[in-house]
């Protein structure tokens, strides 16, 4: 498979601060692949390099295994931070300098402008558009010329959430037409809903990196309780493929070893004596595991 | 690649309502000008007012009128490139494709033809004016001295360019326009006056300023009445048809140009 982008031991440093430390990943063709870091991780500083705003001190990046050339840009649709813009001109002028900018016919900015509904809009001022207008046309920017990649940062920044569900709705179905998408975010929950790779930022280096869903394959925990919680507790201390226990809430917080599942614990109680009231079986989310990985 | 770069800057510009304010006040206030000292009937011994009006007198007169303008123009550059600061378009543009040095080509291009259409009002109105006071034409006299419009020519743009310079420096609309007149006004001025006579001349404001020079029949007047005008010494040193007074302004515009680019590429947009 193509591999899209390659970025290999880049780093940047502003003064004494290292915004990005040897950062190596790869993004395969038609992967949505979500850069998650707190504020400060050197998110927005990757993808500024990557889409050569600016250059890093260290290391290099490679677009369609073809390297760096700002040909190769054109191929790429990106939003960084928020859409800068022209406030005084039209979004159809904005859109149509980006169309010359880019050598793309300006034929396309209606269809990017019904892409984001935008298009009754398209003869309004930029500055008398609403956050959420901003940030849509922001994307109907980054779609001119059909691009195969799509660089987005924080693309659902600071919106309300009628706004974060139409611009993710307009990812999701960028990304089902086969786009690359590389988006970075600290809305967990967007890269859980959007992505299907991710790549964890800490203090500019990648902590961990994977398929979301495989991140997320981690021990399950489960819930238990009884009619007789103190007899629960004596019985549960006798079981050996239990990793942890913990209790609250009249209930019992247990993490087994691998291999063992609730239907385990259900008949183990049972083979002692105990009826189970309540079994649950409850997913850690990706938060908890980013919360784990960047203590 | 220029006609992209031109299309550019003429959506950016053309829209841009302070642009067309400035520009409307720039033309206006030339003409209202030139329109005021044709009405002024100053007739003494080797000097007449209407004269300036009549070829070849009128090309240094009105470039002279024009140069007082010249302002307006590099406070338009200044906010078109401000503006790419304040909207952080100039980033826009980098993501979009965009080298450095095509930043700096779309926004030469706009003095560029800033210069043209100050050219272009500066020619219009001097041969109106010429053909209309000029009792005897002949192919000579309508000719004789309008290279000096070609100076004027390159005074916009050396003055455009370093309103350019000035404000990628500093990266902000109303701080560039008061340092430009600040230095343009006070600071060069009161530097030059630390430096001989015939080194003065280099500095890039009085340089450019000199391309168009007080018209000559002026300064008869000011050697005839006995003024004593401080400016005098240096208007009567100058030389408008000395090609290395037109050659370092060339150089100076280079230079300019040159350390635009390099700060543009050293800026964080």
């Amino acid at each position: 498979m193509l591999t899209i982008l390659s970025v290999n031991n880049l780093s940047k440093h502003y003064g004494n601060i290292r915004a990005v430390q040897d950062l190596s990943f790869q993004v395969k063709k038609g992967q949505v692949y979500g850069i998650l870091g707190p504020n400060g991780s050197g998110k927005t500083t990757t993808l500024s390099i990557i889409t050569g705003i600016v250059k890093q001190n260290n290391g290099s990046f490679s677009w369609f295994e073809k390297g760096n050339h700002k040909s190769l840009r054109l191929k790429i649709g990106s939003f960084i931070e928020s859409p800068y813009f022209y406030p005084y001109l039209s979004l159809y002028k904005n859109l149509e300098i980006i169309c010359l900018t880019k050598n793309i016919h300006s034929s396309e900015i209606n269809n990017v402008l019904g892409i984001t509904n935008l298009l009754q809009r398209k003869h309004s001022r930029y500055d008398n558009l609403s956050k959420g207008m901003k940030q849509r046309l922001g994307l109907a920017a980054a779609l001119l010329g059909n691009p195969e990649v799509l660089v987005l940062d924080e693309p659902t920044g600071s919106l309300d959430p009628e706004g974060i569900a139409d611009v993710r709705n307009i990812i999701l179905e960028q990304a089902k037409n086969g786009k690359t998408i590389i988006l970075a975010s600290h809305i967990l929950d967007e890269v859980e809903k959007v992505c299907s790779h991710v790549g964890i930022l800490k203090n500019g280096q990648l902590i961990a990196s994977g398929v979301v869903n495989q991140l997320l394959k981690q021990q399950n925990i489960i819930i238990i309780s009884s009619s007789n919680n103190d007899k629960l507790g004596e019985v549960l201390k006798k079981a050996l493929f239990i990793d942890c226990v913990e209790y609250a809430n009249n209930e019992y917080y247990i993490v087994l070893q691998q291999g063992y599942t609730a239907t385990d614990i259900n008949k183990f109680a049972h083979d002692n004596g105990i009826i189970l009231s309540k079994i649950t079986t409850e997913k850690p989310s990706l938060e908890s595991q980013f919360l784990e990985l960047i203590k | 690649m220029l006609g992209k770069l031109f299309q550019i800057e003429y959506i950016k510009t053309s829209l841009f309502k302070p642009f067309r304010i400035i520009i409307t006040l720039h033309f206006l206030l030339y003409v209202i000008a030139i329109l005021f000292g044709s009405n002024i009937n100053i007739s003494i011994p080797g000097f007449s007012f209407r004269k300036l009006y009549m070829f070849p007198d009128v090309w240094q007169y009105f470039t002279w009128i024009a140069s007082w303008f010249n302002i307006l123009l590099v406070i338009i550059i200044i906010m078109l490139i401000g503006n790419e600061y304040n909207f952080k378009t100039f980033k826009q543009q980098i993501i979009n494709s965009f080298d450095n040095y095509e930043i700096i080509a779309e926004k030469t291009i706009s003095i560029c033809f800033l210069s043209i259409y100050a050219f272009c009002l500066v020619l219009c109105t001097a041969l109106i004016s010429g053909f209309i006071f000029t009792s005897e034409l002949s192919f000579s006299i309508v000719f004789q001295n309008s290279g000096i419009i070609l100076s004027y020519l390159l005074q916009t743009l050396a003055f455009m360019i370093f309103g350019m310079l000035i404000v990628i420096l500093f990266k902000n609309t109303a701080l560039s326009i008061v340092l430009f007149i600040l230095y343009r006004f006070l600071i060069e001025p009161i530097f030059r006056s630390f430096f001989s006579k015939d080194f003065r001349i280099f500095f890039p404001s009085r340089l450019f300023s000199n391309l168009t020079p007080l018209p000559d029949a002026f300064k008869v007047n000011y050697e005839n009445s006995n003024i004593n005008i401080i400016t005098t010494e240096e208007i009567t040193s100058y030389s408008p048809e000395s090609w290395l007074h037109h050659s370092i302004v060339i150089v100076y515009i280079l230079i300019f140009i040159f350390i635009s680019f390099q700060l543009i590429k050293k800026q964080k947009l």
